[in-house]
This record gives C-alpha cells, sequence and structure tokens, in this order.
C-alpha cells in the first residue's frame, strides 16, 4: 500500500512537476524573507541581514536536488530518461530493420488478436446485463438417463410454481415464434421475433414503456381484447413512427390485434424479441399439460440460488400426461437466465483462465519465430552491445535495452491486432444484428472489451519477454566481449541447427498449405454471382406471407388450410399477373424457396431398380427438393440437357414428374440416361413410403444451390409448382432495389394481408447468406495467417543468409583477396539459402498431397477454386523460391560489398 | 543563550513530527518552534529542514496546505497525517527508553555493578 501511495506521490509530482518546482521555490522564498525580517529585528542592517539568512539556510539549488532526492524523483527521471531512449531507438530498428518489423509484427499481430478476440467474445457470451442480475430460469433433467431434457416445463408447472415458491419472485413464462404475418400498410410482410409472455414478466423488466402502456395480467384473461406491444425497432421500420400508433389495430396471425405500447429503444427481452402478446396461464385452455414454456423469475432478495433449486425440487414436476415418457425421472432446476441464452451456463469460472492462458501459448508459437528473427539481428549488433558493455552498461540495462525495443514491436504489432479484432469483431456484431436470430441474446454484442484491453497489453509484454529476453539474455552472456574483439570480423554468436530445422520447416508448412489456402480464399472469398455466370444485378428476390390463424379443431384446420392455399394461389397468380404488366417487369417466376438463399427443402434419395450410394461423392446424400414454376428455368436460363421442359399438366396434382439437375444424376443415378427413371425420398421405417417420381428432365446445375462450408453441397430436384410456392424472383427493367418499393405496393393492392418479406436483390441475397459470410471471414482468417507465414519464412531466409553473411565475412574477404570471381562469390552466398528452401519446398510439396487429399476426405463442400493440378504446386514451389532468394539477395549483396583489407584488419 | 547542543542523527524528524503535532505550522514556523521550546539549544540545519519536510510527506506522516502567514504572506502549512501521529508515538517511546537507558549508565554508581 505504501508502494503505491509513494508511486502514485512521485506520479503526481511528475506530471506536476512545474508546480512542485514553483511552489518550493514559494515555500524557500517565504522562509528566506522570515529569516530575514528576524536578523532586521535583531538589528542588522537590511543587505547584511539578507546575507545572513541566505548563509543559514544554504543554497536554494542545492537544497532543491536535496529534496527531489529525498522524495526519489530523481530516480524516476533518471528512469524515464533512460526508457525513453530506448523507446526511441526501439523505434528507430522498426523503422532501420523493415523485413523483420513487417514479418515479426505481422505474426504478432495475427497472434494477439487471436488472443483479444477469444476474450472479447467469451466476455460477450458471459455478459450478464444489469436487469437479468439475479434472473433465473428453468431446466429440466433427466435423471433416468442422466442427460438434460430442456429448458421449460409444461404451463401448468409453471402455475404451480408460480403460486407456491417462495425464493423466486415475478415468476414469468414465454413462448417465442416468429410472427410471418405482420403485413403493414406498405406490403411489407418481414418476419417479427415475437413472444407470448405473461405480462408479470413486464414487472420483472422495470422498464417502462416509451408510449401507451405495458402488457397486464386483465390483457390474459380469457376473453380479453387481443393486445400487443411493440419494440421501437417495429415502431420505427414498421409503422414509421406513427405518433398515434397507441391504439391502432393492426392483423396478427389472421386476428386484429390492438397495439397498447411501444417499448423504449433497446428493449428486446425476454430473449431479442420485438414484439409481445400476452400469453394466457391457464392451463385448462390447452390440451394435456399445455405447451411447455420458458420459465424464468428473479430470486427473492438474499436467496441463494442453491436454496432457490432446493425449493423447486422438493416441489418438482407434476406427473405428465402427454409429452413426456412417464417411466424417466424429471427434475426441475435453475440455472443462470443470461448465460443459458449464450449456452454458457455451466462454463466453470476458470474457463476464461483456460482460454487466455491457451491463446498465450498459441502467441508463443509466432513469437518463437521472432525471437529468432530478433536473435540474428542482435548478433548482427553484437559489437554495437559490445561497445555499450565495455563502456560500463550492466548486463541488465542492455538486456532491459532489447526488451523495450522488442516492446516497441510488440506494441505496433498489438494496434494492428486491435484493429483487426475490432473490424471481425464489429463484423460479427453487424451481421448477428442484422440476422436478428430470435434464440441468439440482444444483449451479447460483441466488440473489444475493457477487460480484453487488459490482457491485450499483459499479451504484449508477455510477447516482448519472449522476443526480447530470451534473445538477450542469449546474446550478452560470455561472449559480449568477444563482440569487441571481433569487431569488423564475425560475430562470436551461433545460430545452431536447431534453427535451420525451424526455417526449412517453416518453408515447408508454407508450400504445403499455400495452394489449399489460396483454393480456399479464392473460392470462398469471389465476390459475386458473375462467377458463376449468372446475370443477376436485375433480379429482386422476396418471400410471400399471408396471415395465418388455423383453429384448433383438426377437421376445421385441414379445411382452413385448404382455403389458406386456394387463397394464397390465387393472389400469387394475381400478384404474377400484375407485376408481368407492369412496364419496368421483364419477367416473374416462383419457387419454394426465394433463390439466392439457402435452400431449406433437403431430402434424401433412392432410385428404383437397386440400391443407389446414400453417401454420395460430394456429401452426406442429401439433395435439395424444391418446387417451380413452369419459367423458372428460362428465367435463369438453365439449360435443359435432356428430356423435357415441364409444360401444364406437371402442375396437376396427380403429377409426379420431376426435373434434376447433372450434380444430382452424377451422384444418385450414376451414368446413364437418367430420363424416364424413377426416383423417391427416403422416409423413416415407420412412416409410409414417399410415392415414386419419374424424372423427365435435365438441366444444368444452378450454382446458386451450392452451399459453401457444409456437407451438403450439391443436387437439386425440381418439382412443378402445384399450388404456392411463396418464393418470388422479378426480373427488372431499372435498378432492381429502386424497384422494392413498388413491388410492396403491388403486393399490398392485391391484398391488404398479402406481404412481401426480405425483398433483396438476388446478389444481397446471396451476400448475405450465412454460409458465404462465414465463408468469407473464414477466407479472410485463412488468408492473413497464410500471409504472415509466409513472411515469416521469407524473413528467416533473410535472417539466416544475412548472419551467414556476417559469420563468414571474414572468409569472404580473404576469397575477394585472392581474386575470387564476385559470381563465385554470390553462388557460395546463395547457395546455402537455395538449399534450405529447396529442401523446405521438397519437403512442403510431399506434405501438401496428403494434405488436400485429406481436406477433400473430409470435405467442407469447398470447391478448389484453383487447379489442383501438380502445376500449381510447381508455381507455389517457384513461387516460394523465388521470394525466398530474392529475401536473401540485400544480405549477400553485402557480402559482395566486403572490402578485403577491412575484412583481414580484424585478425 | 544556553549553549547549543548537536543533532543526533535520525532525531530531525523526531523534532519535526513533534513540533508539526502541537498546531498546523509552516516550514520556517516548525524552525522557530524548536528553538522556542528547547530555548535555542537545539538548532536545525535550515538546508536539512525542507528536504526532511518534503521526505515526512513524501513518506504520508505529515499533508500540507497552503494557506496565510500572520503577516498575510502565502506560506504552505504542514499537518500531521495520523500514520504520522502513530510514528510520533513510537518514536517517542522509543527515545525515552534510550534516555531512560542512558540515564542509567550514566549515573550508575560502582555499587550498582
Amino acid at each position: 500500500m505504501q508502494f503505491f501511495r509513494g508511486l502514485l506521490e512521485r506520479l503526481r509530482i511528475l506530471f506536476r512537476r512545474n508546480r512542485f518546482e514553483s511552489d518550493l521555490d514559494d515555500e524557500l522564498r517565504f522562509h528566506l524573507d522570515e529569516l530575514t525580517r528576524r536578523n532586521v529585528k535583531r538589528g542588522m542592517p537590511a543587505e547584511e541581514a539578507a546575507i545572513a539568512a541566505r548563509r543559514s539556510l544554504g543554497r536554494d539549488d542545492s537544497t532543491k536536488a536535496d529534496v527531489r532526492r529525498q522524495t526519489g524523483v530523481n530516480a524516476i527521471l533518471n528512469w524515464l530518461d533512460a526508457w525513453g531512449l530506448d523507446f526511441k531507438l526501439g523505434f528507430r530498428m522498426l523503422v532501420k530493420y523493415p523485413g523483420l518489423t513487417l514479418a515479426g509484427g505481422l505474426a504478432m499481430a495475427v497472434g494477439i488478436a487471436i488472443g483479444l478476440g477469444f476474450t472479447s467474445g467469451l466476455d460477450a457470451l458471459l455478459y450478464r446485463p444489469p436487469l437479468l442480475q439475479d434472473v433465473v430460469t428453468v431446466r429440466v433433467w433427466n435423471l433416468t438417463r442422466g442427460v438434460r431434457e430442456g429448458y421449460g416445463a409444461p404451463l401448468r408447472d409453471f402455475v404451480r410454481w408460480r403460486d407456491e415458491l417462495q425464493s423466486v419472485q415475478d415468476l414469468s413464462a414465454f413462448i417465442q415464434f416468429e410472427q410471418h404475418d405482420l403485413v403493414t400498410d406498405d406490403g411489407r410482410g418481414d418476419p417479427v421475433n415475437s413472444a407470448q409472455i405473461t405480462p408479470s414478466a413486464f414487472h420483472l423488466f422495470r422498464t417502462p414503456p416509451l408510449m401507451g402502456r405495458l402488457l397486464v395480467e386483465e390483457d390474459a384473461l380469457a376473453g380479453a381484447r387481443p393486445v400487443a406491444l411493440i419494440s421501437h425497432t417495429v415502431w420505427r421500420t414498421r409503422f414509421g413512427s406513427d405518433p398515434e400508433i397507441v391504439g391502432r389495430d393492426v392483423r396478427l396471425g389472421g386476428t386484429v390485434h390492438t397495439i397498447v405500447g411501444v417499448m423504449p429503444e433497446g428493449f428486446a427481452y425476454p430473449v431479442n424479441d420485438r414484439l409481445w402478446t400476452p400469453l394466457r396461464a391457464d392451463p385448462l385452455s390447452f390440451e394435456g399439460d399445455g405447451p411447455w414454456v420458458e420459465i424464468f423469475g428473479r430470486l427473492t432478495p438474499g436467496t441463494s440460488v442453491e436454496r432457490a433449486r432446493a425449493e423447486l425440487s422438493a416441489v418438482g414436476l407434476l406427473e405428465h400426461t402427454s409429452g413426456v415418457n412417464t417411466d424417466e425421472v424429471l427434475v426441475p432446476s435453475l440455472v443462470d437466465y443470461a448465460t443459458r441464452h449464450t449456452n454458457v451456463e455451466d462454463t466453470p469460472p476458470s474457463l476464461m483462465h483456460v482460454v487466455q492462458l491457451f491463446c498465450a501459448l498459441l502467441l508463443l508459437v509466432p513469437c518463437a519465430n521472432v525471437a529468432i528473427l530478433f536473435y540474428a539481428r542482435t548478433a548482427r549488433r553484437q559489437s554495437e552491445i559490445a561497445v555499450r558493455s565495455a563502456l560500463g552498461a550492466s548486463r541488465r540495462r542492455i538486456i532491459m535495452q532489447l526488451f523495450i525495443e522488442a516492446l516497441v514491436l510488440a506494441l505496433v504489432a498489438a494496434v494492428a491486432a486491435f484493429v483487426l479484432a475490432r473490424i471481425s469483431l464489429g463484423q460479427l456484431d453487424a451481421f448477428l444484428a442484422s440476422r436478428g436470430d430470435a434464440e441468439f441474446p440482444a444483449w451479447v454484442r460483441f466488440g473489444v472489451s475493457p477487460p480484453a484491453v487488459w490482457y491485450l497489453l499483459g499479451l504484449v509484454v508477455f510477447a516482448a519477454a519472449v522476443v526480447g529476453v530470451v534473445p538477450a539474455i542469449q546474446a550478452t552472456g560470455r561472449s559480449v566481449h568477444s563482440g569487441l574483439r571481433n569487431e569488423g570480423g564475425s560475430g562470436g554468436l551461433q545460430l545452431g541447427k536447431l534453427w535451420t530445422v525451424l526455417i526449412v520447416t517453416q518453408v515447408a508448412v508454407t508450400v504445403a498449405v499455400l495452394p489449399l489456402a489460396a483454393g480456399v480464399v479464392w473460392s470462398t472469398g469471389r465476390s459475386g454471382l458473375a462467377d458463376h455466370g449468372l446475370a443477376t444485378d436485375d433480379v429482386l428476390t422476396a418471400r410471400l406471407v399471408m396471415g395465418y390463424d388455423p383453429p384448433a379443431n383438426p377437421e376445421a384446420r385441414a379445411d382452413y388450410q385448404g382455403q389458406y392455399r386456394a387463397r394464397l394461389q390465387t393472389l400469387s397468380n394475381e400478384l404474377k399477373r400484375r407485376l408481368e404488366a407492369e412496364p419496368d417487369v421483364l419477367s416473374v417466376t416462383y419457387a419454394g424457396d426465394p433463390p439466392g438463399g439457402i435452400p431449406g427443402n433437403w431430402q434424401r434419395f433412392e432410385a428404383e431398380g437397386g440400391l443407389l450410394p446414400l453417401e454420395s461423392a460430394t456429401g452426406s446424400g442429401w439433395k435439395f427438393y424444391d418446387f417451380v414454376d413452369l419459367n423458372f428455368f428460362d428465367f435463369f436460363d438453365l439449360r435443359l440437357l435432356a428430356g423435357r421442359p415441364f409444360g401444364p399438366d406437371d402442375k396437376a396434382p396427380e403429377s409426379t414428374a420431376v426435373i434434376v439437375d447433372r450434380a444430382f444424376v452424377r451422384d444418385v443415378l450414376g451414368e446413364g440416361n437418367a430420363v424416364g427413371r424413377r426416383i423417391r425420398a427416403i422416409r423413416p421405417a415407420d412412416q409410409e413410403p414417399a410415392p415414386w417420381l419419374e424424372i423427365v428432365g435435365v438441366v444444368e446445375d444452378f450454382p446458386l444451390h451450392e452451399i459453401t462450408l457444409v456437407a451438403e453441397a450439391s443436387g437439386t430436384v425440381y418439382g412443378a409448382v402445384q399450388d404456392i410456392s411463396p418464393g418470388i424472383a422479378v426480373r427488372v427493367r431499372s435498378v432492381p432495389a429502386a424497384f422494392s418499393n413498388r413491388l410492396r405496393e403491388i403486393a399490398a393492392a392485391v391484398d391488404p394481408n398479402l406481404g412481401l418479406a426480405d425483398v433483396k436483390t438476388l446478389n444481397e441475397a446471396y451476400q448475405s447468406r450465412l454460409d458465404r459470410v462465414m465463408g468469407r471471414m473464414f477466407a479472410w482468417s485463412i488468408a492473413v495467417a497464410t500471409l504472415s507465414l509466409l513472411f515469416l519464412s521469407i524473413a528467416g531466409i533473410y535472417a539466416l543468409t544475412s548472419f551467414a553473411v556476417t559469420q563468414r565475412r571474414r572468409e569472404i574477404g580473404i576469397r575477394a583477396a585472392l581474386g575470387a570471381h564476385p559470381h563465385r562469390l554470390l553462388g557460395s552466398i546463395f547457395s546455402r539459402a537455395a538449399m534450405h528452401l529447396g529442401l523446405g519446398v521438397a519437403l512442403g510439396i510431399v506434405a501438401s498431397v496428403p494434405i488436400v487429399s485429406y481436406w477433400r476426405k473430409i470435405d467442407f463442400g469447398i470447391v478448389l477454386g484453383v487447379p489442383d493440378t501438380p502445376g500449381f504446386l510447381v508455381a507455389v514451389a517457384v513461387l516460394v523460391m523465388a521470394v525466398g532468394i530474392a529475401g536473401s539477395v540485400g544480405p549477400a549483396r553485402r557480402g559482395l560489398r566486403v572490402e578485403p583489407t577491412e575484412a583481414l584488419k580484424a585478425e | 543563550m544556553p549553549d547549543q547542543a548537536d543533532l543526533l542523527p535520525g532525531t530531525l524528524d523526531l523534532l519535526i513530527l513533534k513540533s508539526v503535532s502541537l498546531g498546523a505550522v509552516h516550514g520556517y514556523g516548525v524552525l522557530l518552534r524548536i528553538e522556542q521550546i528547547s530555548d535555542g539549544a537545539l538548532e536545525i540545519q535550515q538546508g536539512a529542514l525542507y528536504p526532511a519536510l518534503y521526505r515526512l510527506e513524501h513518506n504520508g506522516l505529515i499533508e500540507s496546505e497552503w494557506g496565510t502567514s500572520d503577516n498575510n504572506r502565502r506560506a504552505k502549512f504542514y499537518r500531521l497525517t495520523r500514520a504520522g501521529r502513530r510514528q510520533l508515538g513510537d518514536r517517542e517511546a522509543s527515545w525515552q527508553r534510550l534516555v531512560e537507558a542512558m540515564t542509567s549508565v550514566l549515573t550508575a554508581t560502582p555499587q550498582q555493578v
């Protein structure tokens, strides 16, 4: 404590040094004046009195120096001066050795960014917003099988617990669902994450509404008027921030609801919700035990979670009448609410430390490399170190200087890492926010967290210690003074075999992974659909939505569904007709899923007459099954390779005609004519087999159906649309994005209940797909990591050659003096670098073969976008050799400039 | 004026602490107060006074504040901190023990041996 207080005091003095000095001056002057006054009082003449006073007090500057010494300011000033010099030197070194700065800095930046990213990511997942402190949720354990049964419990149990539990207050329940049919006046029908929630939850969240009122218990009573509470986002984006929104009626799920209030900006509880309707906690209004609901509540003040758990297990679950196997023992328990939603509720507190330690160890790999480069540089500066040592610099002082040089590099790398982590986390955050996944909590925001910055600083010191101190200890060992002797000759340090092995390994790894990395980067990082040969700049896609609120009665439900489908079909036909009449529209087509997005309907197929491979060559046998409009293939210019296109007869309900793509034929049917063969979807053994379908045509592959980064890569079965296919694609003459509002208007004009969701250009839809975004991030990471590896290898070769030239300075001098031709000298310098490179490249080529084939075997569905021929491997090898040799040009030229007389003088 | 006594090493801090403990006082006042109480027997090397004051302040035994002196000038006043009071107590006790021990040694008679 005393130490820190002293340190603070010193820092205070340092930062207010001028003030400190002027105060001391004032104080001494006051003292001197008082002393003079006393002397005058005692009868001395004024002049003599002043001289006597000055003599008693002593000289100001020596008193001041004494004060500075006593308060430790001097020591700090000296220390700061030395550090300042070291930092200055460190920055100068960065500029003087750009190769090391670039290669070392990039490698360290990548390592630090990984640590920073992981720590910040984990911080975000472990974050518990203030409103959710002490909030717990129910989880049911299946003791018989020893597994987690799930979250929440039947509504019946919720009602009982709400009445009986003492240790949890404001016990609430909710069911999340995606509201697909909030269609607003402008024809927008984008889905809204919604929650049916008990009004008590708003008491727990302690947040007043921005407008109107919250949900209240009366709203949940039987026969109450349907009401809804909306979020700020919905109010802003769907209702144009209408100030008269409260009291307005909207149709939700086919029922008119009155909006009673708007929540303030940022409120998205319980998870990531934008619209709330009351949940009637009355089990009698549901069949059986009622639906399973998520249950949460706040611990009563002073109650521990253990006590609440004990009380909950004492009350227990009721015997279930439906949904759960009654032979199994189920026990409810409580877990933290916030972390349950990020799936880290079971995470031990030590996980963060384990992750941090792991990342630090990971950083050790690039740091060890950079340390060797540092060592080589230090070796070249051996004479400078020896001079400093001879002039009285202690070993500790020299080590400190080298440490600070490394610290400067690490700090520069840390700034780059910070920027890299911030951009990547920002992208991730923006992507997650744009997806608005209902199950992913809104309170989790990815960014560099303040604790992670402390960790970053720790990593910087750690990296600097590894990079700077270890080589410094070795370089300042017993051979320091031999540096002086060898001034102008070869250095006293040695680079062991270990280093040569390491450099050769690095070159080998670079050669081995470069083709793969280039392939991944190329295939996932490609920017647009134009690469697929698709003209997509003029296509707009969307999904049709219409209010759907089926009655509970099974018979009435079937009737309702029939009517619903018929109605949607009529409306979609009408929409198509009106769109085709628009002057800006070239053509319109429908598909089961909006083209461009990830296909949703996957099936496994078998062919008639023989067991065909389920585990196909490119994946696990899952194929995309879509229903498309008759003009779908024309719309996208997909060529028919065999058979016939769909005709109007194929739209009949009894039609079994399907068209398959080439990938399907290759994977499921093998060679031979596919037209006329029959296939069917594989159903589980306990279900009725699916009807046989007859292949009437084969089309070329639709590139948008290719999924990157997942196993189920390709193969499509097309059926003719029979009633409804909610995916719509419109080819327009004008800029497609500009047409989107007009598209919605037309839909709204067809029927106020008809809306359009996810209106995007085809390219936007494709680029914002999860697999594309993840692919791009993956590609970027691979690119940066590989680039850093390549740089490290080149820097290694450079350092190795440079070191060899320093070592052989005398030998080169003698050979030059004896008349050796510069070509021969150059050859002898290059031959060693070339040998290391050649060995590394050869090993790399050998290693790359199993790596690429293993990659193919595990098959992430990544199609290597670069030729995987031996020619490409040779190109990579030549590239690495060329840059390696280029890396050794500098030191070689230095070798040629060795003056024979200078080199021999050292003898 | 009585004969002046030399200060024992380490006693300057004790004298300053004691002087400051009698009430907030500026540097010159510390000097005067010691001279006055000791009736001029103890005279402090003035050059040593300020380094000692700053050291004691740096160690948290005294604290300072700018104020106005009797003749209406700006002066820095020192006051004892809680840690300083504790330190003063300890040092006084230890000084008393030393004085008693010295006195008993110096007043010893052959019979006591």
